[in-house]
Protein backbone atom coordinates (compact mmCIF):
# COMPACT_ATOMS: atom_id res chain seq x y z
CA UNK A 1 0.00 0.00 0.00
CA UNK A 2 1.60 3.30 -1.17
CA UNK A 3 2.37 5.85 1.62
CA UNK A 4 0.75 9.19 1.63
CA UNK A 5 3.26 11.63 3.00
CA UNK A 6 2.05 14.44 4.69
CA UNK A 7 3.91 17.98 3.10
CA UNK A 8 5.69 19.23 7.27
CA UNK A 9 4.71 22.37 6.10
CA UNK A 10 1.36 22.06 5.28
CA UNK A 11 -0.39 21.86 9.29
CA UNK A 12 -1.90 25.19 9.97
CA UNK A 13 -5.61 25.00 8.39
CA UNK A 14 -7.60 22.24 9.68
CA UNK A 15 -9.82 22.49 6.58
CA UNK A 16 -7.40 21.16 3.67
CA UNK A 17 -3.26 19.38 3.80
CA UNK A 18 -0.88 18.91 1.42
CA UNK A 19 0.48 15.46 0.81
CA UNK A 20 2.85 13.64 -1.63
CA UNK A 21 1.52 10.38 -3.38
CA UNK A 22 3.35 8.33 -5.59
CA UNK A 23 5.14 11.74 -6.62
CA UNK A 24 2.48 13.40 -7.35
CA UNK A 25 1.03 16.47 -4.90
CA UNK A 26 -1.76 16.24 -3.51
CA UNK A 27 -4.59 17.96 -1.14
CA UNK A 28 -6.96 16.47 1.05
CA UNK A 29 -10.13 18.64 2.02
CA UNK A 30 -12.73 18.38 4.32
CA UNK A 31 -16.64 18.88 3.96
CA UNK A 32 -16.04 23.10 4.02
CA UNK A 33 -13.18 23.25 1.61
CA UNK A 34 -14.58 20.58 -0.68
CA UNK A 35 -18.01 22.26 -0.74
CA UNK A 36 -15.88 25.74 -1.43
CA UNK A 37 -13.98 24.15 -4.21
CA UNK A 38 -16.70 22.61 -6.31
CA UNK A 39 -17.87 26.46 -6.21
CA UNK A 40 -14.96 27.82 -6.82
CA UNK A 41 -14.46 25.73 -9.67
CA UNK A 42 -17.34 27.57 -11.60
CA UNK A 43 -16.38 30.65 -11.41
CA UNK A 44 -15.10 31.85 -14.44
CA UNK A 45 -12.71 34.68 -12.76
CA UNK A 46 -11.60 31.83 -11.31
CA UNK A 47 -11.15 29.58 -14.81
CA UNK A 48 -9.57 32.90 -16.96
CA UNK A 49 -7.34 32.38 -13.81
CA UNK A 50 -6.43 29.22 -14.25
CA UNK A 51 -6.01 29.62 -18.52
CA UNK A 52 -3.43 32.83 -17.96
CA UNK A 53 -1.42 30.36 -15.64
CA UNK A 54 -1.80 32.36 -12.10
CA UNK A 55 -3.15 29.53 -10.71
CA UNK A 56 -1.49 26.72 -10.42
CA UNK A 57 -2.94 23.65 -12.83
CA UNK A 58 -5.18 21.73 -10.60
CA UNK A 59 -8.07 19.25 -11.24
CA UNK A 60 -9.88 17.20 -8.85
CA UNK A 61 -9.28 13.53 -8.23
CA UNK A 62 -11.67 11.39 -9.74
CA UNK A 63 -13.51 8.69 -7.28
CA UNK A 64 -11.40 5.75 -8.44
CA UNK A 65 -8.33 7.42 -8.46
CA UNK A 66 -5.99 5.71 -5.85
CA UNK A 67 -4.62 9.17 -4.42
CA UNK A 68 -8.20 9.97 -3.79
CA UNK A 69 -8.81 6.85 -2.29
CA UNK A 70 -5.97 7.06 0.35
CA UNK A 71 -6.66 10.88 0.97
CA UNK A 72 -10.92 9.42 1.71
CA UNK A 73 -9.03 6.96 4.25
CA UNK A 74 -7.49 9.73 6.02
CA UNK A 75 -10.76 11.34 7.06
CA UNK A 76 -10.70 13.86 4.14
CA UNK A 77 -14.05 14.14 2.02
CA UNK A 78 -12.54 15.18 -1.38
CA UNK A 79 -9.01 15.42 -3.04
CA UNK A 80 -7.48 18.31 -5.45
CA UNK A 81 -3.88 17.55 -7.33
CA UNK A 82 -1.59 20.32 -8.51
CA UNK A 83 0.78 20.07 -11.13
CA UNK A 84 4.37 20.27 -9.58
CA UNK A 85 6.26 23.30 -9.35
CA UNK A 86 9.80 22.47 -10.61
CA UNK A 87 11.51 23.71 -7.73
CA UNK A 88 10.54 24.92 -4.44
CA UNK A 89 11.47 28.51 -3.38
CA UNK A 90 11.07 31.31 -0.45
CA UNK A 91 11.19 34.87 -0.66
CA UNK A 92 14.37 34.91 1.27
CA UNK A 93 15.71 33.53 -1.50
CA UNK A 94 14.01 35.89 -4.38
CA UNK A 95 15.30 39.48 -5.36
CA UNK A 96 13.58 42.29 -5.51
CA UNK A 97 11.72 42.18 -8.68
CA UNK A 98 10.86 38.93 -8.04
CA UNK A 99 9.42 39.50 -4.87
CA UNK A 100 7.63 42.79 -6.42
CA UNK A 101 6.08 40.52 -9.24
CA UNK A 102 4.81 38.10 -6.76
CA UNK A 103 3.23 40.88 -4.92
CA UNK A 104 1.48 42.38 -8.25
CA UNK A 105 0.14 39.11 -9.19
CA UNK A 106 -0.79 38.50 -5.45
CA UNK A 107 -3.03 42.49 -5.88
CA UNK A 108 -4.26 40.66 -9.04
CA UNK A 109 -5.71 37.77 -7.63
CA UNK A 110 -7.57 39.87 -4.65
CA UNK A 111 -8.71 42.42 -7.13
CA UNK A 112 -10.57 40.14 -9.39
CA UNK A 113 -11.88 38.11 -6.83
CA UNK A 114 -13.34 41.18 -5.07
CA UNK A 115 -14.91 42.09 -8.05
CA UNK A 116 -16.79 38.85 -8.26
CA UNK A 117 -17.44 38.37 -4.49
CA UNK A 118 -15.03 36.20 -3.72
CA UNK A 119 -11.77 36.85 -1.44
CA UNK A 120 -8.45 35.20 -0.29
CA UNK A 121 -8.37 33.86 3.24
CA UNK A 122 -4.52 35.11 3.68
CA UNK A 123 -1.87 36.84 1.98
CA UNK A 124 1.38 35.16 2.67
CA UNK A 125 4.29 34.94 0.27
CA UNK A 126 4.90 31.40 0.38
CA UNK A 127 1.50 30.93 -1.77
CA UNK A 128 3.51 32.18 -4.52
CA UNK A 129 5.91 29.76 -6.59
CA UNK A 130 7.41 30.06 -9.71
CA UNK A 131 7.90 28.08 -12.74
CA UNK A 132 11.35 30.25 -14.23
CA UNK A 133 10.27 33.31 -14.10
CA UNK A 134 7.02 33.03 -14.00
CA UNK A 135 5.06 33.17 -10.98
CA UNK A 136 2.25 31.30 -10.31
CA UNK A 137 -0.54 30.92 -6.83
CA UNK A 138 -0.65 27.34 -5.22
CA UNK A 139 -2.51 27.44 -2.27
CA UNK A 140 -5.88 27.04 -4.19
CA UNK A 141 -7.97 26.53 -1.10
CA UNK A 142 -7.20 30.25 0.19
CA UNK A 143 -10.04 31.37 -2.18
CA UNK A 144 -13.49 31.55 -0.48
CA UNK A 145 -17.08 33.59 -1.05
CA UNK A 146 -16.24 37.17 0.86
CA UNK A 147 -19.59 37.82 3.30
CA UNK A 148 -20.66 40.94 2.74
CA UNK A 149 -19.28 43.97 4.09
CA UNK A 150 -15.86 42.47 5.36
CA UNK A 151 -12.95 44.32 5.05
CA UNK A 152 -9.70 42.88 3.30
CA UNK A 153 -8.44 40.42 6.09
CA UNK A 154 -5.20 39.98 4.43
CA UNK A 155 -4.41 43.33 4.01
CA UNK A 156 -1.83 43.15 7.21
CA UNK A 157 0.23 39.89 6.02
CA UNK A 158 0.38 41.55 2.35
CA UNK A 159 1.95 44.26 3.76
CA UNK A 160 4.43 41.87 6.18
CA UNK A 161 5.08 39.47 3.80
CA UNK A 162 5.66 41.88 0.75
CA UNK A 163 4.97 45.23 0.67
CA UNK A 164 7.42 46.38 3.54
CA UNK A 165 10.71 44.50 2.64
CA UNK A 166 10.37 45.97 -0.88
CA UNK A 167 9.87 49.54 0.51
CA UNK A 168 13.10 48.80 2.88
CA UNK A 169 14.94 47.90 -0.74
CA UNK A 170 13.46 50.89 -3.07
CA UNK A 171 13.50 53.40 -0.12
CA UNK A 172 16.37 52.57 1.88
CA UNK A 173 18.28 50.20 -0.02
CA UNK A 174 18.38 47.59 2.75
CA UNK A 175 18.92 44.36 2.06
CA UNK A 176 15.58 42.35 3.20
CA UNK A 177 16.61 39.28 2.59
CA UNK A 178 18.06 38.17 6.32
CA UNK A 179 15.29 39.61 7.67
CA UNK A 180 12.61 37.36 5.64
CA UNK A 181 14.52 34.71 6.31
CA UNK A 182 14.26 35.09 10.27
CA UNK A 183 11.12 36.27 10.12
CA UNK A 184 8.89 33.82 8.59
CA UNK A 185 5.59 35.46 9.05
CA UNK A 186 7.16 38.69 7.50
CA UNK A 187 8.33 42.04 8.40
CA UNK A 188 5.94 43.46 11.90
CA UNK A 189 4.67 47.34 11.07
CA UNK A 190 6.30 48.51 14.72
CA UNK A 191 9.44 47.33 13.50
CA UNK A 192 9.74 48.34 9.79
CA UNK A 193 8.86 51.69 10.76
CA UNK A 194 12.40 52.18 13.26
CA UNK A 195 13.77 52.13 9.72
CA UNK A 196 12.09 54.92 8.66
CA UNK A 197 12.94 58.23 10.14
CA UNK A 198 12.62 61.72 9.34
CA UNK A 199 11.82 62.67 5.61
CA UNK A 200 11.93 58.93 5.11
CA UNK A 201 8.84 58.66 6.50
CA UNK A 202 7.61 61.11 3.44
CA UNK A 203 8.54 58.46 0.95
CA UNK A 204 5.74 56.75 -1.47
CA UNK A 205 3.50 54.76 0.12
CA UNK A 206 5.02 55.16 3.91
CA UNK A 207 2.70 57.13 5.22
CA UNK A 208 -0.26 55.14 4.45
CA UNK A 209 0.81 51.56 4.96
CA UNK A 210 3.73 51.94 7.25
CA UNK A 211 3.13 54.77 9.72
CA UNK A 212 -0.04 54.59 9.94
CA UNK A 213 -0.51 51.04 10.97
CA UNK A 214 2.13 50.70 12.85
CA UNK A 215 1.06 53.74 14.94
CA UNK A 216 -2.48 52.66 15.63
CA UNK A 217 -0.64 48.94 16.42
CA UNK A 218 1.48 50.62 19.02
CA UNK A 219 -1.70 52.91 21.18
CA UNK A 220 -3.89 49.54 20.55
CA UNK A 221 -0.93 47.30 22.46
CA UNK A 222 -0.02 50.38 24.84
CA UNK A 223 -3.37 50.38 25.56
CA UNK A 224 -4.29 46.57 26.30
CA UNK A 225 -0.70 45.48 27.11
CA UNK A 226 -1.92 45.69 31.07
CA UNK A 227 -5.50 45.33 31.10
CA UNK A 228 -7.55 42.11 30.72
CA UNK A 229 -10.24 40.88 28.69
CA UNK A 230 -9.40 42.66 25.33
CA UNK A 231 -11.39 45.56 23.82
CA UNK A 232 -13.85 43.45 21.48
CA UNK A 233 -13.45 45.76 18.45
CA UNK A 234 -16.95 46.35 16.10
CA UNK A 235 -16.07 46.07 12.65
CA UNK A 236 -17.17 48.45 10.77
CA UNK A 237 -18.94 47.93 6.96
CA UNK A 238 -16.27 47.72 4.05
CA UNK A 239 -17.78 48.71 0.82
CA UNK A 240 -16.69 47.13 -2.68
CA UNK A 241 -15.39 50.35 -3.22
CA UNK A 242 -13.22 51.05 -0.17
CA UNK A 243 -11.33 47.40 -0.59
CA UNK A 244 -10.64 47.69 -4.22
CA UNK A 245 -9.48 51.87 -3.75
CA UNK A 246 -7.13 50.07 -1.68
CA UNK A 247 -6.24 47.67 -3.01
CA UNK A 248 -5.59 49.53 -6.62
CA UNK A 249 -3.54 52.35 -4.70
CA UNK A 250 -1.21 49.22 -3.40
CA UNK A 251 -1.10 48.39 -6.80
CA UNK A 252 -0.35 51.69 -8.30
CA UNK A 253 2.59 52.10 -5.32
CA UNK A 254 3.79 48.81 -5.24
CA UNK A 255 4.32 48.98 -9.28
CA UNK A 256 6.33 52.21 -8.90
CA UNK A 257 8.63 50.77 -6.10
CA UNK A 258 12.08 50.38 -7.92
CA UNK A 259 15.37 48.84 -6.84
CA UNK A 260 18.22 50.05 -8.95
CA UNK A 261 20.91 47.92 -9.99
CA UNK A 262 24.53 48.93 -8.10
CA UNK A 263 27.35 48.38 -9.77
CA UNK A 264 28.88 45.60 -8.10
CA UNK A 265 31.90 43.92 -8.86
CA UNK A 266 29.88 40.83 -10.29
CA UNK A 267 26.61 42.80 -12.48
CA UNK A 268 28.86 43.74 -14.80
CA UNK A 269 30.73 41.02 -15.24
CA UNK A 270 29.58 39.87 -18.79
CA UNK A 271 31.80 42.55 -19.65
CA UNK A 272 34.58 42.84 -16.99
CA UNK A 273 35.63 39.27 -16.88
CA UNK A 274 38.97 38.04 -17.38
CA UNK A 275 38.67 35.62 -20.39
CA UNK A 276 39.93 36.22 -23.86
CA UNK A 277 37.09 35.79 -26.39
CA UNK A 278 38.99 31.47 -27.85
CA UNK A 279 39.15 30.66 -24.28
CA UNK A 280 35.81 32.29 -23.18
CA UNK A 281 34.27 29.82 -26.03
CA UNK A 282 36.06 26.88 -24.97
CA UNK A 283 34.95 26.94 -21.78
CA UNK A 284 30.94 27.19 -23.41
CA UNK A 285 31.72 24.38 -25.89
CA UNK A 286 32.63 22.57 -22.52
CA UNK A 287 29.74 23.24 -20.64
CA UNK A 288 27.52 22.64 -23.31
CA UNK A 289 29.21 19.31 -24.63
CA UNK A 290 29.25 17.44 -21.41
CA UNK A 291 25.92 19.00 -20.02
CA UNK A 292 24.49 17.21 -23.37
CA UNK A 293 25.87 14.32 -22.42
CA UNK A 294 24.74 14.04 -18.75
CA UNK A 295 21.52 15.33 -19.90
CA UNK A 296 20.14 16.37 -16.59
CA UNK A 297 16.65 17.20 -15.67
CA UNK A 298 17.55 19.27 -13.32
CA UNK A 299 20.48 21.27 -12.54
CA UNK A 300 22.36 23.94 -10.74
CA UNK A 301 24.65 26.71 -11.73
CA UNK A 302 26.29 27.91 -8.51
CA UNK A 303 28.00 31.36 -8.53
CA UNK A 304 25.97 31.48 -12.22
CA UNK A 305 26.65 35.36 -12.08
CA UNK A 306 24.83 37.09 -15.34
CA UNK A 307 23.37 33.63 -16.17
CA UNK A 308 25.65 33.18 -19.50
CA UNK A 309 26.34 29.08 -18.38
CA UNK A 310 22.51 29.22 -16.78
CA UNK A 311 21.72 29.55 -20.51
CA UNK A 312 23.62 26.79 -22.25
CA UNK A 313 22.11 24.25 -19.65
CA UNK A 314 18.88 25.27 -20.11
CA UNK A 315 19.07 24.18 -24.19
CA UNK A 316 19.43 20.42 -22.10
CA UNK A 317 17.74 20.45 -18.76
CA UNK A 318 14.08 20.71 -18.03
CA UNK A 319 14.35 23.19 -14.96
CA UNK A 320 18.03 25.51 -14.29
CA UNK A 321 18.46 26.80 -10.78
CA UNK A 322 20.61 29.77 -11.29
CA UNK A 323 22.49 30.81 -7.87
CA UNK A 324 24.41 33.33 -6.77
CA UNK A 325 25.15 35.33 -3.70
CA UNK A 326 25.38 38.68 -5.48
CA UNK A 327 21.43 40.10 -5.10
CA UNK A 328 22.01 42.65 -7.98
CA UNK A 329 23.30 39.65 -10.65
CA UNK A 330 20.38 37.48 -10.00
CA UNK A 331 18.31 40.67 -9.98
CA UNK A 332 19.54 41.21 -13.62
CA UNK A 333 19.16 37.79 -14.85
CA UNK A 334 15.63 37.71 -13.46
CA UNK A 335 14.75 40.75 -15.97
CA UNK A 336 16.73 39.21 -19.05
CA UNK A 337 14.20 35.68 -18.10
CA UNK A 338 11.73 37.73 -17.73
CA UNK A 339 11.85 39.80 -21.15
CA UNK A 340 12.25 36.23 -22.73
CA UNK A 341 9.42 34.88 -20.77
CA UNK A 342 11.60 32.07 -20.05
CA UNK A 343 10.23 29.07 -18.07
CA UNK A 344 13.18 26.89 -17.51
CA UNK A 345 15.73 29.10 -15.26
CA UNK A 346 14.85 29.96 -11.76
CA UNK A 347 17.23 32.47 -10.56
CA UNK A 348 18.30 32.92 -6.45
CA UNK A 349 19.93 35.34 -4.17
CA UNK A 350 22.04 32.39 -1.74
CA UNK A 351 25.38 32.49 0.00
CA UNK A 352 26.50 29.45 -0.41
CA UNK A 353 28.43 29.28 2.41
CA UNK A 354 25.08 29.63 4.29
CA UNK A 355 22.37 28.28 2.53
CA UNK A 356 18.88 28.68 3.42
CA UNK A 357 18.19 26.22 6.14
CA UNK A 358 15.35 23.65 7.63
CA UNK A 359 13.59 25.73 9.98
CA UNK A 360 10.05 27.05 10.47
CA UNK A 361 8.23 24.60 12.90
CA UNK A 362 9.60 21.58 14.18
CA UNK A 363 12.53 22.38 11.77
CA UNK A 364 10.75 21.10 8.65
CA UNK A 365 8.61 23.79 7.58
CA UNK A 366 10.77 25.68 5.02
CA UNK A 367 12.84 23.15 3.55
CA UNK A 368 17.31 23.47 3.15
CA UNK A 369 18.05 24.68 -0.18
CA UNK A 370 19.98 20.67 -0.66
CA UNK A 371 16.76 19.25 0.74
CA UNK A 372 14.32 20.11 -2.33
CA UNK A 373 14.62 18.36 -5.29
CA UNK A 374 18.29 16.99 -5.85
CA UNK A 375 20.04 18.07 -9.15
CA UNK A 376 21.55 15.79 -11.69
CA UNK A 377 24.27 18.17 -12.87
CA UNK A 378 25.72 21.27 -11.13
CA UNK A 379 28.20 23.32 -12.43
CA UNK A 380 30.80 25.45 -10.12
CA UNK A 381 32.62 27.38 -12.84
CA UNK A 382 34.71 30.06 -11.20
CA UNK A 383 33.97 29.29 -8.02
CA UNK A 384 35.75 27.01 -6.02
CA UNK A 385 38.93 29.94 -5.57
CA UNK A 386 35.86 32.64 -3.98
CA UNK A 387 34.87 29.32 -1.35
CA UNK A 388 38.32 28.51 -0.26
CA UNK A 389 40.58 31.69 -0.56
CA UNK A 390 37.05 34.11 0.92
CA UNK A 391 34.63 31.86 2.37
CA UNK A 392 37.63 29.87 4.06
CA UNK A 393 36.17 26.21 3.36
CA UNK A 394 38.37 23.62 2.58
CA UNK A 395 38.51 22.09 -0.88
CA UNK A 396 37.63 18.51 1.12
CA UNK A 397 34.62 20.03 2.67
CA UNK A 398 33.14 21.94 -0.25
CA UNK A 399 33.43 18.58 -2.59
CA UNK A 400 32.20 16.23 -0.40
CA UNK A 401 29.33 18.39 -0.36
CA UNK A 402 28.36 18.22 -3.38
CA UNK A 403 29.19 15.03 -3.54
CA UNK A 404 26.29 14.44 -0.94
CA UNK A 405 24.10 15.56 -3.86
CA UNK A 406 25.17 12.51 -6.28
CA UNK A 407 25.24 14.13 -9.23
CA UNK A 408 27.39 15.19 -11.66
CA UNK A 409 29.52 17.98 -11.84
CA UNK A 410 31.38 20.44 -13.95
CA UNK A 411 33.94 22.49 -12.09
CA UNK A 412 36.80 24.97 -12.94
CA UNK A 413 39.74 24.86 -10.78
CA UNK A 414 41.27 28.11 -10.76
CA UNK A 415 44.98 27.99 -9.81
CA UNK A 416 47.51 30.15 -8.39
CA UNK A 417 48.96 31.77 -11.06
CA UNK A 418 45.70 33.27 -12.01
CA UNK A 419 45.48 37.19 -11.32
CA UNK A 420 42.14 36.56 -10.21
CA UNK A 421 43.66 34.17 -7.45
CA UNK A 422 46.50 36.72 -7.27
CA UNK A 423 44.03 39.44 -6.32
CA UNK A 424 42.18 37.63 -3.43
CA UNK A 425 45.43 36.34 -2.29
CA UNK A 426 47.42 40.11 -2.03
CA UNK A 427 46.13 40.96 1.84
CA UNK A 428 45.66 37.49 3.08
CA UNK A 429 48.08 36.30 5.53
CA UNK A 430 47.12 32.27 5.47
CA UNK A 431 48.56 30.36 2.72
CA UNK A 432 45.95 27.66 2.52
CA UNK A 433 48.08 24.86 1.75
CA UNK A 434 45.70 22.91 0.38
CA UNK A 435 44.80 25.15 -2.80
CA UNK A 436 46.89 23.60 -5.29
CA UNK A 437 45.95 21.23 -8.19
CA UNK A 438 47.27 17.93 -7.27
CA UNK A 439 45.61 18.23 -3.93
CA UNK A 440 42.08 19.50 -5.42
CA UNK A 441 42.30 16.61 -8.27
CA UNK A 442 43.55 13.87 -5.41
CA UNK A 443 40.72 14.91 -3.24
CA UNK A 444 38.18 15.39 -6.26
CA UNK A 445 39.34 11.16 -7.36
CA UNK A 446 38.40 10.07 -3.78
CA UNK A 447 35.06 10.85 -4.37
CA UNK A 448 34.40 11.09 -8.32
CA UNK A 449 35.53 9.77 -11.66
CA UNK A 450 37.33 12.37 -13.65
CA UNK A 451 35.86 11.61 -16.97
CA UNK A 452 36.85 14.97 -18.49
CA UNK A 453 39.25 17.96 -18.26
CA UNK A 454 40.39 20.58 -20.12
CA UNK A 455 43.08 23.63 -19.87
CA UNK A 456 41.24 26.93 -20.33
CA UNK A 457 43.61 30.64 -20.08
CA UNK A 458 46.59 28.95 -20.88
CA UNK A 459 46.72 26.68 -17.95
CA UNK A 460 45.70 29.54 -15.24
CA UNK A 461 42.21 27.10 -15.41
CA UNK A 462 41.58 23.58 -15.46
CA UNK A 463 37.95 22.53 -16.23
CA UNK A 464 36.63 19.44 -15.09
CA UNK A 465 33.77 16.95 -16.11
CA UNK A 466 33.33 14.69 -13.01
CA UNK A 467 31.01 11.50 -12.17
CA UNK A 468 30.11 10.60 -8.60
CA UNK A 469 32.30 7.36 -7.70
CA UNK B 1 -21.88 53.26 7.33
CA UNK B 2 -18.35 53.24 8.99
CA UNK B 3 -18.26 52.86 12.86
CA UNK B 4 -15.15 52.16 14.42
CA UNK B 5 -14.05 52.71 18.11
CA UNK B 6 -12.38 55.85 18.93
CA UNK B 7 -9.93 56.73 21.58
CA UNK B 8 -11.06 58.65 24.44
CA UNK B 9 -8.25 61.49 24.83
CA UNK B 10 -8.82 61.59 28.78
CA UNK B 11 -9.33 58.29 29.40
CA UNK B 12 -5.96 57.44 27.38
CA UNK B 13 -3.94 60.28 29.02
CA UNK B 14 -5.66 58.56 32.52
CA UNK B 15 -3.96 54.63 32.11
CA UNK B 16 -1.14 56.02 30.30
CA UNK B 17 -0.34 57.72 33.73
CA UNK B 18 -1.34 54.81 35.52
CA UNK B 19 0.90 52.14 33.08
CA UNK B 20 3.78 54.41 33.95
CA UNK B 21 3.01 54.85 37.87
CA UNK B 22 3.37 50.94 37.68
CA UNK B 23 5.44 50.25 35.15
CA UNK B 24 8.26 49.18 37.70
CA UNK B 25 6.22 46.36 38.86
CA UNK B 26 4.31 45.43 35.65
CA UNK B 27 8.16 45.42 33.52
CA UNK B 28 8.39 41.57 34.26
CA UNK B 29 5.10 41.16 33.32
CA UNK B 30 4.74 43.23 30.40
CA UNK B 31 6.02 40.90 27.74
CA UNK B 32 3.62 37.85 28.75
CA UNK B 33 1.05 40.06 28.50
CA UNK B 34 1.69 41.38 25.20
CA UNK B 35 1.43 37.70 24.32
CA UNK B 36 -2.53 38.39 24.35
CA UNK B 37 -2.73 41.25 22.18
CA UNK B 38 -4.26 39.99 19.31
CA UNK B 39 -1.98 41.22 16.61
CA UNK B 40 -4.38 42.00 14.21
CA UNK B 41 -6.38 44.38 16.53
CA UNK B 42 -5.85 47.28 14.68
CA UNK B 43 -6.30 45.59 10.76
CA UNK B 44 -10.30 46.42 10.99
CA UNK B 45 -9.28 50.37 12.15
CA UNK B 46 -6.31 50.70 9.24
CA UNK B 47 -8.75 49.24 6.34
CA UNK B 48 -11.12 51.06 6.98
CA UNK B 49 -9.67 54.32 7.11
CA UNK B 50 -7.60 53.71 4.44
CA UNK B 51 -10.36 52.19 2.40
CA UNK B 52 -11.94 55.20 2.79
CA UNK B 53 -9.66 57.03 0.83
CA UNK B 54 -9.16 54.61 -1.98
CA UNK B 55 -12.87 54.19 -1.94
CA UNK B 56 -12.90 58.05 -3.16
CA UNK B 57 -9.87 57.33 -5.56
CA UNK B 58 -11.72 54.74 -7.11
CA UNK B 59 -14.75 55.73 -7.39
CA UNK B 60 -13.34 59.14 -9.01
CA UNK B 61 -11.13 57.44 -11.39
CA UNK B 62 -14.20 54.99 -12.43
CA UNK B 63 -15.98 57.84 -13.59
CA UNK B 64 -12.72 60.25 -14.70
CA UNK B 65 -12.40 57.39 -16.84
CA UNK B 66 -15.93 56.86 -18.54
CA UNK B 67 -15.97 60.69 -19.09
CA UNK B 68 -12.97 60.61 -21.07
CA UNK B 69 -14.28 57.61 -22.94
CA UNK B 70 -17.09 59.79 -23.55
CA UNK B 71 -14.95 62.77 -25.25
CA UNK B 72 -12.44 60.27 -26.54
CA UNK B 73 -12.42 59.03 -30.64
CA UNK B 74 -11.65 55.75 -29.29
CA UNK B 75 -15.22 53.04 -30.06
CA UNK B 76 -13.47 49.74 -28.53
CA UNK B 77 -13.14 50.72 -24.86
CA UNK B 78 -14.47 47.50 -22.72
CA UNK B 79 -16.71 49.38 -20.32
CA UNK B 80 -15.56 46.98 -17.57
CA UNK B 81 -11.68 48.58 -18.32
CA UNK B 82 -10.14 49.32 -14.77
CA UNK B 83 -7.58 51.82 -14.53
CA UNK B 84 -3.83 50.53 -15.12
CA UNK B 85 -2.01 49.99 -11.86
Amino acid sequence: MTKLLHDPGSFRDPNNQVCLFEGRIVRGLSDDADANWRDLVRQDFFKRLLEAEKVIETRTLEPEDAARVALLEQGWTGGLEHTRIPFISYPYEWCFSMLKDAALLHLDLIEQCMENGWTMKDATAYNIQWIGAHPVFIDVVSFEPHPEGEAWIGYRQFCQMFLYPLMLKAHLDIDYLGLLRSNLDGLPAIETVKYFRGTGRFRKGVLSHLVFPASVERSISRRERDMAPAKKRKAGKHTKAMILGLVQGLKRTVSKLNSPVQHTSWSHYDKTHSYDEDNFEAKKAFVDKWAAHAKPDHAWDLGCNTGIFSKILSKHANTVIALDGDHDAIEQLYRKEKEINGKSILPLVMNLSNISPNHGWGGSERLAFDNRTRPDLVICLALIHHISLSANIPIRNFLSWIRTLNCSLIIEYVTREDEMVKKLLTNKTETFPDYNQDNFESTAREMFDIISQEDLKSGHRIIYYLEPK
Amino acid sequence: MIDFTRSRPRKLRALIGNIFLFSMVFIGLSTRAQAYIDPGSGSVLITAVLGIFGAIAYTFRKYFYRLKRLFSSKKDDDPDDKPSA
